[in-house]
């Protein structure tokens, strides 16, 4: 069984954006995994690590993993350097990683993403495809779905916990929708992408560290259909934060001057 | 190599593991454990964070691979240990003493010595094997090479009992970090330096030997209630009749257990150094973001007025200073086997005093509210006043081993600008040990002598 996990490199979630132009700006912070992919990586170690992945793979005909063993494939596409995040997901378990590098550093939209991730995607013959709900940067919350629906596969949204189900085998996973659940059961091939779950993503052994940069890395050249009509128009950096008001004295006075703050604000704006 | 600042992919991602455990399963702890009066009972605390270290690597990452460990170089454990102090500087001290009591099996032990306890340190299925250095003693520590025979120096004694093939350990230890183990019944493995030859000096009496946990005849009473590094234990340590055998003797310390001292010291200098850093660091990022925040009853936060700002000039310019002193003493010991004695010794002592100068400076920009127990300052401060005093103290034993080296004829003080190797020589040691018996030969005046004229 083969799973391909999709991963981007988003700044540091706490990085303060400035806007220039229409390109967001993050001085000086750290690129890290986007936290949704690493949710869905983390899954997909998970369910290798049950024993229930390594089932023979059922793409009928397709190149799927060797039967009794799962690979884990990092795919990605980036025009500025990933090192760090393909390293981090490495460094996770996964076995391998594919680098679709663009042609030209030009602002790809998510319906490019997901077309040239299909295709790259197609010469891997998953079984899964596992990929964040959306990316912390831009929030987008497309390519998953783009990328199911290039494949011609079917999709499970806002993933939080997944498992697969023999015989089959199929896809159960447990998905949030606002504050409620629902469980669904879907057959393999099938895109998951993934939200916030129980099971955090490990972090990486010294030992899984140092053995993570022995894994190979392939990267191939790509260039963007130009599809989309969607293009950014204007871009605005979030608020200055606004002046904090810092509360002091024990527990109970705390939580009193804190109710009449909240208050004091509910009656401003009513 | 090109002289190059850039983070390799591993260490970015070590840095990102290290920062992640640190901030997330150790600083939950640190408070409650820092607070809690019973310093048994602050450093029980520390347990789960130490054996999720342990499972993520961090305890023993300097173990070669071939005895299950990591293998990692010095500037890579620099990487680790700076995000770990950063949060507690006494958990960073739990784990750096494995390294000081390992070290020396690792460069002095027979393979048969190495296969047996490196491996049973990395492959514990409970997680929590811990490793005791053993050598401070009550009546003093910093003269361990002095050049009288026993009762001088190191007092502790291994006598050999020829008839049984053991050495028979007596006297008493004290500050031994870890020695009481997860139980106060011992460290998994207790290295311990003590006087094999009683008739000799501190420069040819010491050995260093393995005690392992349970060892009938030692016992560990009385922890040590200090100001700060709360999170890490010390106690005091009674050898009465404990016997080892012989073959628990690390191979190559036999008389050179003053070496290994000053070695493991070495080693364990740009540790010290770049953890003094991490405290700093985050002294620093609290001062910053008060200043940013705190009007102190003026119309604009404090970072507007002009003494703030050149505070925090003045504190990062020093912090950043102190950080590549000791990424350098770290790639000049990975570079030279740990063979930099003055590299290390210059990392510690620098950091670990600049370490209080930098914190005095952010009590100064936060004012008062740093003198309270709601603000993480006043700890800050008291970690950072064992830096100068703790790891082999700055005055009796790194200044003074600086002072050896310079005084030898041999001292070239381009040796570390260059990166040339510069051999530690046993004649190095000794100085101003022994006050009114100058030690002779030093000065490059004339032949060198060792400096043993007054050690029988
Ligand atoms: C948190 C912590 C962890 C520790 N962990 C360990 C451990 O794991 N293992 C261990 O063995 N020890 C440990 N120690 C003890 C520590 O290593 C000390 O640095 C060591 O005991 C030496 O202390 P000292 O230099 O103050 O020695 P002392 O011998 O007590 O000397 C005291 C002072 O006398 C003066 N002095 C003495 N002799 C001379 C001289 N010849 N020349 C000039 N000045 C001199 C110096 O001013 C010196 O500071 C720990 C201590 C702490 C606080």
């Amino acid at each position: 069984m083969r799973i391909c996990v999709l991963l981007k490199q988003v700044p540091d979630t706490s990085a303060r954006l400035q806007a220039v132009g229409l390109e967001p700006l993050f001085g000086g912070c750290l690129p890290v995994v986007n936290p949704y992919d690493e949710f869905a990586l983390e899954a997909a170690l998970r369910l290798r690590e049950s024993g229930a992945a390594v089932h023979p793979s059922p793409v009928p005909g397709g190149p799927g993993g060797p039967e009794g063993s799962c690979e884990i494939v990092l795919v990605t596409l980036c025009a500025a350097p990933v090192e760090e995040a393909v390293f981090h997901g490495l460094a996770m378990g996964a076995d391998r990683a594919v680098v679709a590098e663009p042609s030209s550093g030009a602002r790809w939209t998510p319906l490019e993403t997901g077309r040239v991730l299909a295709e790259v995607l197609k010469t891997l013959g998953p079984d899964l495809v596992f990929c964040g709900e959306k990316a912390a940067d831009d929030e987008a919350a497309q390519v998953g779905p783009i990328v199911a629906e290039a494949l011609g596969v079917a999709q499970v949204c806002g993933v939080e916990s997944a498992a697969l189900e023999l015989p089959g085998p199929a896809l159960r996973a447990r998905c949030r929708r606002g504050n409620s659940f629902h469980e669904v059961s879907c057959g393999l091939p099938c895109v998951a992408t993934f939200l916030r779950g129980p099971a955090l993503p490990r972090y990486p052994s010294m030992a899984d560290i140092f053995s993570a940069k022995e894994k190979p890395v392939h990267r191939i050249p790509v260039s963007p259909a130009r599809v989309s009509a969607l293009r950014r128009v204007s871009l605005t950096a979030p608020p200055e934060e606004r002046g904090r008001k810092m509360i002091r004295g024990g527990a109970r006075e705390a939580a009193q001057a804190l109710l009449d703050l909240i208050d004091r604000s509910v009656d401003c704006r009513a | 190599m090109a002289i190059d600042f850039t983070l390799t992919k591993e260490q970015k991602e070590l840095q990102k593991m290290a920062r992640d455990f640190a901030q997330k399963v150790l600083k939950p702890i640190v408070k409650e454990a820092d607070a809690c009066p019973d310093p048994w009972k602050g450093f029980l605390m520390t347990k789960k964070a130490y054996e999720k270290a342990y499972e993520l690597g961090l305890a023993y990452a300097f173990v070669p691979k071939e005895y299950g460990g990591a293998g990692v170089s010095n500037v890579d454990t620099q990487i680790a240990v700076e995000e770990i102090c950063a949060v507690d500087p006494g958990f960073g001290c739990t784990l750096l003493v494995n390294g000081l009591g390992l070290m020396p099996l690792i460069w002095w032990g027979s393979e048969e010595q190495k296969k047996k306890w490196l491996t049973k340190a990395t492959s514990d299925p409970d997680k929590d094997f811990i490793v005791s250095w053993v050598v401070s003693e009550p009546e003093g520590t910093a003269n361990f090479d002095h050049p009288g025979k026993h009762p001088c120096g190191m007092q502790v004694t291994a006598d050999y009992d020829k008839s049984r093939g053991e050495y028979v350990i007596n006297g008493r230890k004290m500050w031994n970090s870890n020695a009481t183990g997860w139980d106060q019944k011992g460290a998994d493995i207790n290295v311990v330096v003590a006087r094999t030859d009683r008739s000799k000096g501190g420069k040819e009496g010491l050995s260093v030997l393995i005690v392992p946990r349970g060892t009938k005849g030692l016992r560990v009473e009385g922890i040590l209630n200090k100001l700060g590094h709360r999170l890490t234990v010390q106690p005091r340590i009674i050898f009465e009749n404990c016997r080892v055998p012989a073959e628990n003797l690390i191979a190559g310390t036999e008389g050179n257990g003053d070496l290994a001292i000053t070695k493991a010291f070495t080693w364990s200098g740009p540790v010290a150094g770049i953890a003094a850093v991490g405290v700093m660091r985050s002294a620093f990022e609290t001062s910053l973001s008060w200043a940013k925040e705190y009007a102190a009853g003026g119309s604009q936060p404090i970072i507007h007025h002009q003494n703030v700002g050149y505070l925090l000039a003045d504190m990062k310019m020093r912090i950043e200073a102190g950080r590549y002193l000791s990424w350098r003493a770290a790639h000049y010991l990975d570079q030279h086997d740990s063979e930099g004695m003055e590299a290390g010794a210059l990392s510690k002592i620098y950091c670990g005093e600049l370490s209080i100068e930098v914190i005095n400076d952010a009590m100064r920009l936060m004012g008062i509210n740093s003198y309270i127990k709601d603000y993480p300052l006043e700890k800050h401060m008291r970690d950072a006043l064992c830096f100068p005093i703790y790891d082999a103290g700055n005055m009796g034993m790194q200044r003074r081993r600086l002072h050896g080296i310079m005084a030898h004829e041999s001292y070239n003080p381009m040796a570390l600008a260059q990166n040339l190797r510069q051999q530690f020589v046993k004649a190095m040691h000794g100085i101003d040990a022994d006050p009114g018996h100058a030690v002779a030969g030093v000065t490059g005046k004339g032949k060198r002598r060792e400096c043993a004229s007054v050690s029988s």
